[in-house]
Parts: structure tokens; sequence; C-alpha cells
């Protein structure tokens, strides 16, 4: 079946993916959310003054019990240690989770696509023994392996992305290798080969550009979940130190206070999450409709 | 043949197994004295030596594999300071609390889920697909442990129904040990209730059931909701249908005996990772609700680098893992007759 | 001449799609009577499926129907199969029309034994009961029917040339052939001895030597039952091969009906011709002539005879009126202007 190189056609025509992005309800609410995240990250600088010497530490707010919302703190204060202002962890928030959640999906998805592709393109005993050690991964849950990893090494935002980037590899690996699976025996593999080109450029050039695109679509979605994982992380200790404006470690902190009444600390950063997982999901969805309406819808909205 | 299709699952199972074993033993090793695992806080310094010559942390890496390894088969998977007993202990002692939040939550999410699912299918396009899917959408968005915390804020805060914990402290001095003569048969708060007759303790163990079981099911119905309903979609454009229907039968019917049954196998499919994606979940909920489990058991060992704790909380939700999956297989080909064959 | 057991009357019906309404039929004028085959004919898209799964109203949810009727003659009452309620439809499906269709693996769901798919109909009329309800009350009743159905279906598979009928009922539709599989398909539409069955090419998929032994078998069965059947094809050869009467249909109009036998002797309307001068002819030494030009698109369709844009004899009347069916002889009707109305 054709569906790699229709596939690739589609995202030739950005302008016209991007209208039927656009024309979908769903994929344009997904659209819409994750813009505005980028807009709240590009002009996070103006939206709430960067504290100096390190912009995503929160800056503190002295007073004795969390501030409920108000025009000098839109979404309340926080803490401790030392009292924060929430609506700044949410803004600068924002960065650090498209740092996330580009870091892991960018790095899991190269290494992915590497070992899939070498993987399905060399087969046997090498295919085997990889995917072995894929099945090894993923024969436990994310968030699981993540934790063991990121506390077997020192605690820190930088280990938790590497645990993160641990754990998500081998989802990209088996579907990449799937795919090259089906591609390597197109009639145009099979024309480079007689051509006499080389293996690895058979690879690089022919296969795994037609065999990406799953991973791809999978890969958008991703881009939410992961910051799921890392927030539920940092919501155990295991990721960005108390302080930092990452939305999972401001939840940790705020939590004490919930059963005191003091419910904002802990709902605004849960909200950022919820919406930028929802965007991403939404978006990543659409993106697999509009670049294959025959895929099976298996996603969020199907 | 069903049987020969089983052993072929099971053993298939066994490389798999032992390559999860290699991947826990290499973590144990990055840390930075691998035998703290095995160390008791109130050891003496000749105590330690000995452990340290019966697990051959002297000798090569592949010989201290197979030294741990034997101990694993063993049931021997290292002390844990944050419980302060053997870590198989622990895990037996903390299991029937999450059993239990995992038991009710699995089965009412598929339950509701194949309901939902179902509904939305048949009447796709409709406001019920659209609630529906605004529903699993929204479950699937959300943090668990954030739902967790804001429905105990609810509960507790604001309705002041229940608090964290599997029992009130009331009940608890009234009828558990060592005040009372609460019985354990199971280790599941309800059905011991039950079986010791008590009504008083059943109430209280469901009461504080809910918060816990409802953010679980909330998350996870959304899966099998979409499942469901994109494979029902999927089953009713299918050929069978129509001539199910020629044949006189009602919709209905069609839908409940046809359609339905197709539908179900790839459920099963997903329900069995879901049943193991409920342990991850369980982890955070178990934490916020203060849950007596092997989840915050798990979570406060991570917190407090209890890393004995840690590797054998993995490895017993890798060897969880993949016995569902077994159990996974041989269902579906229960319910497929073509994979049998296979 | 006895009356028709089906007869639809200036049958209209559309297709409403994205890209616009298909105007899949325009006025058909159709009877079928108690024991005969008649075979539709034509090419892809000229309505036949359509034509024949409106008699047992199993159309997709976008199909609206413009006019017209569709009698059925249940012991000389007169029924419109287009009033009936969805609930009186069903009672009619399988009992007295039923339905066999073109790809069996596909009409067979995977995860249920033949014996359920041939019997679930049979027991829910005829015990009033679903085959996997459980009632406790009146259990031996309902095992000794669930045994008599069973019998009925061994007896009629027997009939069938289905071989070791007792082994296939326990059997799932991918363990067994493509023959056997239509075959198990053809029981599931005989066992309540409907008066009609509609037959969506049931041969098609299959290889040309169990295709030969399916017509057979189907010739056999409508003597011996006495079922009409309403042959979907768009082999004329497979036509000449089980039909009594063929139906010629192009473009969503009927354009011949006639005895087999004069369809083939004598073809009148030009498409018919056309369609008997396309079937390849090893043997003879003449070539082949296919008929100029394409199908037309449904959604705007050529005014008046739809054909008359490929017609060789169109006259200006073709384009503005649409040809009404004629007797031309006995047993032989066409649909043309030009031809129609030899004497």
């Amino acid at each position: 079946m054709r569906v790699p190189e229709f596939m690739a056609e589609r995202l030739a025509n950005f302008k016209e993916l991007f209208r039927e992005l656009y024309a979908n309800p769903l994929s344009r609410a997904g659209l819409i959310m994750i813009s505005l995240y980028v807009f709240m990250a590009v002009a996070a600088p103006i939206l709430a003054p960067p504290n100096y010497p390190d912009p995503f530490k929160i800056p503190k707010v002295y007073s004795s019990v969390p501030l409920p919302p108000s025009m000098k703190h839109p979404f309340g204060t926080s803490g401790p240690p030392g009292y924060y202002d929430i609506y700044y962890g949410v803004i600068w928030g924002t960065l650090i989770s498209l740092r996330i959640s580009i870091t892991v999906v960018g790095l899991a998805l190269l290494i992915g696509v590497l070992v899939g592709g070498i993987s399905g393109y060399a087969g046997g005993v090498l295919d085997n023994m990889l995917m072995r050690v894929t099945d090894v991964f993923l024969s436990l849950p994310g968030l699981i392996l993540a934790l063991a990893i990121a506390s077997m090494l020192e605690r820190s935002l930088e280990n938790m992305i590497l645990a993160l980037i641990a754990v998500w590899w081998p989802g990209y690996a088996r579907v990449v290798r799937a795919e090259v699976l089906k591609v390597k025996n197109e009639p145009y593999v099979e024309a480079a080969k007689i051509i006499g080109a080389s293996k690895l450029r058979i690879l690089f050039k022919h296969i795994l550009p037609n065999a990406i695109y799953t991973a791809l679509v999978i890969a958008s979605m991703d881009l939410g979940l992961v910051v799921l994982v890392a927030s539920g992380l940092s919501f155990l200790g295991l990721g960005a130190e108390p302080g930092t404006a990452e939305w999972g470690v401001m939840i940790s902190e705020g939590r004490n206070w919930l059963l005191q009444g003091k419910w904002w600390p802990v709902f605004f950063p849960g909200v950022a999450i919820f919406f930028w997982v929802l965007g991403w999901s939404l978006l990543g969805d659409g993106i697999r409709d509009v670049l294959d309406p025959r895929l099976k819808k298996k996603g969020v909205i199907g | 043949m069903l049987l020969k299709y089983i052993i072929f699952r099971i053993l298939s199972a066994i490389p798999t197994l032992l390559g999860l074993s290699i991947l826990i033993f290499s973590l144990t090793r990055l840390i930075g004295d691998p035998a703290a695992i095995y160390i008791h806080p109130d050891m003496t310094p000749e105590d330690i030596q000995r452990v340290r010559e019966m697990y051959h942390f002297n000798d090569p890496i592949y010989v201290q594999y197979i030294y741990w390894l034997k101990g694993v088969l063993h049931g021997d998977l290292g002390y844990s300071v944050t419980a302060n007993m053997p870590v198989m202990e622990a895990i037996k002692s903390y299991l029937p609390a999450t059993i239990e939040l995992a038991l009710y939550a699995f089965a009412l999410s598929v339950v509701i889920g194949i309901y939902l699912g179902s509904k939305a299918a048949v009447n796709k396009d409709k406001p019920v697909d659209h609630m529906v899917r605004i529903i699993a959408l929204s479950g699937y968005s959300m943090p668990v442990f954030w739902l967790a915390l804001m429905l105990l804020f609810l509960f507790y805060r604001v309705f002041n129904l229940v608090g964290p914990g599997r029992l009130s402290l009331a009940i608890r001095f009234k009828y558990m040990p060592p005040y009372g003569d609460f019985k354990f048969y199971t280790g599941l708060l309800t059905i011991d209730a039950l079986l010791n007759g008590n009504l008083e303790v059943f109430v209280d163990a469901v009461k504080h059931l809910i918060p816990p079981v409802l953010t679980q099911t909330y998350i996870h119905l959304a899966i099998f909701t979409r499942v469901l309903r994109s494979s029902m979609i999927e089953e009713m454009s299918k050929g069978y249908v129509d001539f199910a229907l020629s044949k006189g039968l009602s919709y209905k019917t069609v839908i409940r005996e046809y359609i339905r049954r197709n539908a179900y196998i790839p459920l099963v499919n997903v329900a069995g990772l879901q049943f193991v994606g409920l342990v991850s979940g369980v982890v955070l909920t178990e934490t916020v609700f203060n849950w007596p489990g092997l989840g915050r058991f798990a979570a406060n060992a991570a917190m407090q680098l209890d890393h004995a704790a840690i590797v054998g909380f993995t490895l017993f939700v890798g060897m969880l893992f993949v016995i569902i999956n077994i159990i996974v297989d041989i269902l579906q080909a229960y319910l497929d007759p073509r994979i049998r064959l296979e | 001449m006895k009356e028709p057991l089906i007869s639809i009357r200036d049958f209209t019906l559309d297709y409403i799609g994205t890209y616009g309404t298909v105007k899949a039929l325009d006025k058909v004028n159709l009877d079928i009577y108690e024991g005969e085959t008649l075979a539709l004919v034509g090419e892809s898209g000229c309505g036949k499926t359509t034509l024949a799964r409106s008699i047992i109203r199993l159309l997709p949810s976008n199909a609206v129907i413009r006019g017209g009727h569709i009698l059925l003659n249940l012991k000389g009452k007169f029924v419109n199969l287009l009033d009936l309620t969805e609930d009186e439809m069903t009672k009619i499906r399988g009992s007295v029309i039923s339905m066999i269709f073109q790809e069996p693996s596909a009409a067979l769901s995977p995860v249920h034994t033949i014996k359920k798919q041939i019997l679930d109909h049979y027991m829910e009329k005829i015990l009033g009961r679903g085959i996997s309800k459980l009632i406790i009350k009146r259990e031996r009743s309902r095992r000794e029917g669930l045994k008599r159905a069973v019998d009925q279906a061994i007896r009629l598979l027997q009939r069938i040339r289905m071989p070791a009928p007792h082994d296939v009922l326990e059997k799932y539709p991918h363990e067994l052939s493509g023959g056997m599989k239509q075959r198990a398909m053809i029981a599931s539409a005989l066992i309540l001895r409907p008066k009609i069955i509609v037959a969506d090419e049931p041969t098609t998929a299959l290889d040309v030597t169990v295709q030969a032994q399916i017509l057979k078998l189907l010739n056999e069965l409508k003597r011996e039952f006495k079922t009409a059947i309403v042959f979907i094809t768009h082999n004329l050869a497979v036509a000449a091969e089980i039909a009594d009467r063929i139906a010629v249909m192009y473009a969503g109009q009927l354009v011949e009906v006639a005895d087999t036998y004069k369809l083939f002797k004598n073809p009148i309307h030009p498409y018919t011709r056309g369609l008997i001068k396309s079937i390849p002819k090893p043997h003879v030494d003449e070539e082949i002539e296919p008929i100029p030009g394409d199908v037309p698109s449904l959604v705007n369709p050529p005014s008046g005879c739809r054909f008359h844009p490929r017609c060789a004899y169109a006259k200006p009347i073709c384009s503005k009126l649409r040809p009404d069916l004629r007797d031309v002889d006995e047993r032989h009707m066409v649909a043309c202007h030009v031809w129609g109305y030899l004497e």
C-alpha cells in the first residue's frame, strides 16, 4: 500500500496541510492551544519579568500563607520555600515544558529511528537482538522505568530528561522498524538496489524518509504526553528542584496547602498541564488525519 | 489448538523475562555502592563483609549477575530502608491495598468504558457521541496526580466526606488489630469486611475507596471508551453486518451478538496494557491519598533513594507485565479463533 | 400470466453524497415472478445492486427514495415494502426475502461458528428466542428446538452437497474454503424457505471451477425449493447459464428485459447489443467491438435516455424524453425510442 508515499506528498504541501488542520474544529482547537503556549513561551520575559540570575527559579513573595488570586498575583501565590507567584511559574514553566518535550521526543526519535531503521533493514540476528532489547524496555510502564532510572541518578532536571529519553526511544524503534519492513520491499527500493546504491545510502535516502511518518505522528502527540509523565516525576521529587518554574514540582509544593483550603497552588499548574497535553493530542490526531485520512482512527478523537 | 498456543506463548516469554532481569540488574549497578541494596541499618562491618562475599561483589560483573539472579529467584530482593523489612516482605504486605484499588478501578473503567464506547459508536456524530468523546479526551489529558488532588480537595475539604487512607481512625481503633479482632483473609478490606460480617468496616472501606477509585477510573476509562468506540465503528461497516441484517435479525440483535463480539478483540489487548498502566497511575494516586499500597511504597522509596525497594518494585512490575501480556494473548486467542492456528 | 411476486413500479432512488446527489435509479419498472431466476445485468454503477438491495431494503443511510413502490405479493395481498416499518421489514427478511453476498469471507463473522451463523435467525424466528439466550425454564424444549434446528441445517447442507456437514457446523469461517463458505451462506439464506433470494454477484469472487459448481447448485435448488432468485452479475455468460429472464440496466435505467434465449437470439436495445458484442469470443474470428464512450456520471446524468450520448442510433427525442419499457415481443420488453417500437 502506498501509504508512506501518499503521506510524503501531503507533507510537501504545507500550506494546504495547515488549512486542513485549521478546518477541523478539534485540531483547530489544538492548534490554538499550542499557539497560545508558544506565545507564552516566547513572550515570557514580557508577560512575567524574568528573575535574575536564573529566570527559571521563581522569585519569592514574602507572606506567611499562600495568597489567593488577585490583581497583583493573578494565580495567587504558593510555597514553601519562600512564597512565590504562581502566575510567574506557569508562564516560565511553559519554556521548561517546551524544553523537556522537544529534547526528549527529539532525541528519543533520533535513537529510535536509527535503531529501528537498522534493525528492520538488516534483519536476521541483529534485528532479533535489538527487538529483544526494545521488548525488555517496553515491558515496563514508562513512569515506572523512568522512576527507577531517575532515582538511580542524581536528582536533577537533566537526569530526568535522560531517564525519559531512555524510556521513550524503544516505542519509536518498534514503530519505525515495522514501517521499514513494509517499505523494504517496495519497488523503488529494489530499483535503487539494482542501480547499485550502497546499503547505507538506500537506508537513509530511500527507506527511512518513508518509514518515519507514523513515528512522526506519534511524536507529535508525545510532545504532550512527555510533559504529563515529566510532571508526574517532578511531583514525586525526581525532576526539577523545588522552587523551579516547572508545573509538576509546583503542584507537589502546593500539595500541603490543599487540605488547608488553598486550592490555587495545585489548580493552576495542573490546568496548564491539562491543556498542554490536550492541545498536543488534538493537534497530533489532526496531523494524522490530515496526512492520511485512510489510516485507521485509533487516536484520542477516534 | 489452544493448548499449543498457550505453551508456546509462555515459553516465548522467558527470554523477555531474562532480558528484564538483566536490565534491572544493570540499574542496580548504576548507583554508587551496589551492595547497599542488601545492607541492613543494624549490620556490623563483619556482616557487611559477609554480604559482599555472599553476593560476590568482588567478582566480575557476570558472576555478580548470577548471584543476584539466584537471590531474586529465591525471593531475596534486598532490604528496604524505608519499610524496615526485606523488600519481598514489603511488597507482600503492601500488595493487597493496591490490588483492591486497582481491581475496582479496572473493573469500573472496563464496564463504563464499554458502555460509553458502545453508546458513542451507535450514535456516531450525535450529541451523545460528542459528549463521550470529550469525557474520554479529558480523562486522557489530565495528570493523574492533579485529578487525585482535586478530588481529595473536594471530598475532604469541601464535602467533608472522607479523608486520606483506607480507613478512618475511629474504625481503625475500634476493629483493627491490635485493638480489635478483625481477621484478614485476602487483604482486601471490602471482601474481608464481608467475610467478617462487619458492615461498619465495609462501609468505611468503601467510602475511602471512592476518591482514589474514581481518580483511576476516570483516567482509564478514557482509553477503553476510545478503543471500543473506534473498534465498533470499524466493525459496523463490515460485511457481516449486512449479512446478519439480511437474515432478518434486528439491528439491536446484530449489535449485541455480532458487532460487540468482534469489537471486543482489540479491547482485550488494550485492557492488558491498561492494567499495567494502572500500576503507574497507582504510584501517583496512592501518594496523594496516602494509600498504604505498593504505589506509595515505590514513590516514597524513590523520594528517599531506597534503591533496594525501587529495584524490587520495578522488577515486580515488569514481571507482572509479562504475565499479564501472556494472559492477554491467551484470552485473545480464545476470543479470535483465527489466532490459534498461527 | 400469473401475478408477479414482486412488482417494482416507477422506482426512483438517489444517494446523497459529498460531491453531489447521485441519481442512482430512474423510474425503474420490473416484475419478478415466483420461482423464476431473473438476472440483473449491467456494468459497475448501473444500479443493479442498488435495485436488488431496495427489494430487501438494506440501503445505506444516505439513500433517499424519491418515488415509486415495490409491491410484494403475500398470499394474494400486495404489500408495499417501502411503507413497512423497520420492525415489519425485519420479519420479512430472512423468511420471505433473503440475500447472499459477493464475498463470503467478508459476509461471515470471523468469530462465530458456522452453526451460529446458519441458525441464529432460524432459532429466533421459529423458536422465538436468540440462540445465545440462557433461559432456564423451558430449557428442555429449547434444547430440543436447537437439536431440531441443527438437524434441519444438516439436511440442508447435505442437499447443498457440503462435505462433512456435522464437522462444518462446528468450524469457523476461516477454516473453510471459498466454495464451502458460499454454500454456508446459501444454506443460511435458504433455511427459512424464502420466496425470493437476492444474490449479489455470488460467484464473482470464486474460482471458475467453484463458480460452475455453485451455479449448478443454484440451478438445482431453484427447481426444488421454488425460490425466485434475483441474480446480479456483470457477466453475461453467467447470466445466460443461470437465468430464465435477463434484465439489462444502464446508468440507473432498465433498458431491456427478456427471456434469456430471446435476449441472446434477438437483442434489441443498442446497449444490449453492444454488451453482447463486447463478450470475447476466442473461437469466432470476429474483432471485438467495444461500445464507444464512457459510463456517465450519475450526479449529472444525461437527460432522457441515459444511453443516448453513446448510441449510434440516437435521435433528438432520445435526449428529451425518457423511453418507457414496451413490449416488443412476448416476454420481451425494451425501452428505446428507435428500436423499441418494432412491430
